[in-house]
């Protein structure tokens, strides 16, 4: 069953005259229970629930922090912001054992009352795979093309040649897949060939959009930290229409050349779960247990980019979600 | 293994598609791979002792074509007898 958290108390503190409209928006939800918890009070609500249980946080960062862990690996990130641990039954935020989504809020009522709204929309209505979407830089040419047919026979276009001003996304399309490089502080992502970085894609290319789902790669490509919707790549699809975005929150990583490790394999086994017909949220979960099977019996331990790999991807949307190979 | 030779090894493991990053001088380290016996269980496998890994580190900042810079950074993970197990490197 969907679990729906959220933090009364928190909510009021930072933002002023929200807390009403969500408790309205909430209180009209029938098909989950909905909690006013903290953090550290959720964990106990986690470790009484079933396995099939699934978690949705409602707000961003402010409203709900994310839990912070130490960075494992040598980049210029001092620490990974993960929802693992909130879908942990112990203190280990490594890998999470139930399926766990957030809605964040890019420091919009209106933005996030239409995403509690959209909640029961999206559990009565399955979106089916007709028309995908996927875009890679050049240099990762060959690993992107292994992952992206994985959903798709369809073209997958790579930057450069492409660019911000060459590319055109339909509203018909179900399914994204971007392979980019991203920033913390840029609202953009950028292709890679030759030394060059062009613009890929920027929030002014993303059309209004049909309960349409995006898995990117890219660096801080869910970074959504004291982000406005327009400053962010991530917040701009959820507001277009997107139900269910997977993202990084920090720096991600990924081979020069198949075959997939880290960002690479978490994708490719996302794809395959939810080709499966599993919920988005189950999805993500399975992918991250699987990722963690596999790199021990192939490479026989975990190194700081894996671990990393596995805390900083989080599911923006809510987690009982479903796209139909169709 | 002396960090030298790390070094060299990273540098030759890079130098064909990183030929830029193989100038740069690497950071070096030693990892202990250990993990909790908490995420074995998660994952429905038996615990496994920790290993110890040497990682290589070549950062690099490049300018994308609007003037903004980003962190490139490659990486070398190697095995405690030098052998080289995975090339990665930032989105």
């Amino acid at each position: 069953m969907l679990n729906i958290i959220w933090n009364r108390k928190t909510v009021k503190k930072f933002k002023k005259g929200w807390v009403e409209s969500i408790e309205e928006a909430l209180s009209s939800i029938e098909k989950a229970r909905v909690f006013d918890t903290t953090p550290k009070r959720l964990r106990d609500i986690v470790k009484d629930s079933k396995g099939d249980d699934s978690f949705l946080i409602i707000g961003g960062h402010k409203l709900f922090p994310f839990y912070e862990v130490r960075n494992p690996t040598n980049d210029r990130d001092r620490v990974v912001w993960t929802d693992n641990l909130y879908g942990s039954t112990d203190d280990d935020p490594l890998l999470p054992e139930r399926s766990i989504g957030r809605l964040p809020d890019g420091d919009n009522l209106e933005f996030l009352l239409e995403k509690i709204r959209s909640i029961e929309e999206f559990l009565d209505n399955d979106t089916f795979i007709d028309t995908t979407f996927g875009l890679s830089a050049a240099v990762w040419e060959d690993t992107s093309r292994n992952i992206y047919k994985i959903i798709s026979n369809q073209e997958l276009l790579l930057s450069p040649p492409e660019n911000t001003k060459t590319i055109k996304i339909g509203e018909d399309v179900d399914i994204f897949y971007f392979n980019l490089h991203g920033s913390d502080k840029s609202n953009k992502w950028y292709g890679q060939a030759d030394g060059r970085y062009p613009i890929a894609l920027s929030p002014d290319n993303i059309p209004g959009l049909n309960n349409a789902v995006v898995f990117t790669e890219a660096c801080y490509g869910a970074y959504t930290i004291d982000k406005g919707i327009s400053d962010s790549i991530a917040l701009t699809f959820l507001k277009n229409g997107v139900q269910c975005f997977i993202g990084s929150t920090t720096v991600a990583y990924g081979p020069p050349i198949p075959p997939p490790t880290e960002a690479d394999l978490l994708t490719t086994l996302f794809f395959e779960e939810i080709l499966r017909g599993n919920k988005f949220g189950i999805s993500l979960l399975n992918a991250k247990q699987e990722f963690f099977r596999k790199m021990m019996n192939e490479q026989g331990f975990l190194d700081g980019d894996d671990k990393k790999t596995l805390l900083q991807f989080v599911l923006y949307g809510n987690p009982e979600g479903r796209i139909i190979n169709g | 293994m002396d960090i030298e030779q790390v070094k060299k090894i990273a540098r030759d493991a890079i130098s064909e598609h990183y030929p830029g990053m193989a100038m740069i001088e690497p950071e070096i380290e030693i990892m202990d791979t250990g993990i909790s016996k908490s995420s074995f269980k998660k994952a429905g496998i038996p615990p496994e002792a920790g290993k110890s890994i040497w990682i290589a580190t070549f950062r690099k900042e490049e300018t994308t074509e609007e003037g903004f810079p980003i962190e490139r950074i490659t990486r070398v993970t190697m095995n405690e007898f030098g052998e080289v197990i995975k090339i990665s490197e930032s989105k």
